[in-house]
């Protein structure tokens, strides 16, 4: 290695000062969108998680309700009820996963 | 703390402001790694900040073994893709003969002067570190950076003189070794 003078030596402090700068900078941006992504990931999941937990609850007695107000046979009602609630679940567990990909994959 | 335990606490307890010490013990090596690669600091700059994105993004596949080379392996990824990009473009937009194919030995001398003389710089007394950021990074001349500190502009030519002296001592005695 050659030994460096006094002009390469500014140019060299100042570039060393201005990255420097950069990496802070990258720092503030990383941690802002983490926080962010993490700020989503939470609205995501309260929102599946209430918008699940009502429709487990009202679902269910309005299908029954429904059902038995159209003349259907009780056991009839209930596989039916059932099956409906398998499906709202299934439902909500795909959209969670599928939310938390396609926001890994935007980010 | 050890990189494991940082790990852990992001994704067991969700201490996402953990993640900033990670960035920091790293971010240097990742730009240089990007630098290298890309020869343009604003692309190296997007390429370390989607470095630590998508590393925390897929954080629980970490295995365990060296963050860093973890690290430097999604940035020579993302780097590789996006010169990929680039050099298509070029061939689509510009002329070939434009290209100036890099040189990888003086970049990878500089790379290290780089890395010795910013561990140098953090290792300066605070007041020095001032100094030589008002000078060389502000841009300041010498009676300002004297109402700034308190110090005379003699004092301050001198001491400027003195940190000087002291990086090129520190930077002869990295490169010797």
């Amino acid at each position: 290695m050659k030994e460096i003078n006094d002009n390469e030596l500014d140019s060299l402090i100042s570039e060393t000062l201005r990255r420097e700068n950069i990496l802070e900078e990258v720092n503030k941006q990383v941690m802002l969108t983490v926080q962010k992504q993490k700020l989503r990931k939470l609205f995501v999941k309260w929102a599946i998680f209430s918008f699940g937990i009502s429709a487990l609850t009202v679902l269910p007695f309005a299908g029954i309700y429904y059902i038995t107000e159209s003349g259907m046979e009780k056991e009839v009602a209930f596989s039916f009820t059932f099956s409906m609630l398998i499906f709202l679940i299934s439902i909500i567990y795909y959209a969670n996963i599928f939310s938390a990909k396609f926001y890994s994959k935007i980010v | 703390m050890e990189d494991k335990e940082i790990v852990q606490r992001i994704l067991r307890h969700g201490e996402t402001q953990c993640y900033s010490l990670i960035v920091k013990r790293y971010s240097g090596m990742v730009f240089s790694k990007a630098i290298s690669l890309m020869k343009r600091e604003d692309l190296a700059q997007e390429i370390t900040q989607q470095t630590f994105i998508r590393a925390y993004t897929n954080l629980d596949s970490w295995h365990g073994d060296s963050l860093g080379a973890w690290m430097l392996s999604i940035a020579a990824h993302l780097s590789l893709n996006t010169l990929d990009k680039i050099r298509r473009e070029r061939t689509e937009f510009m002329d070939e003969s434009k290209w100036k194919e890099p040189e990888p030995e003086d970049d990878e001398e500089h790379e290290t002067l780089i890395q010795i003389l910013e561990k140098s710089i953090k290792e300066l007394p605070p007041d020095d570190q001032k100094i030589i950021r008002l000078h060389y990074y502000k841009g300041k001349k010498t009676a300002e950076i004297a109402q700034l500190t308190g110090l005379t502009s003699s004092n301050v030519l001198v001491k400027l003189h003195r940190i000087r002296e002291l990086l090129k001592k520190k930077i002869d005695h990295e490169r010797n070794k």
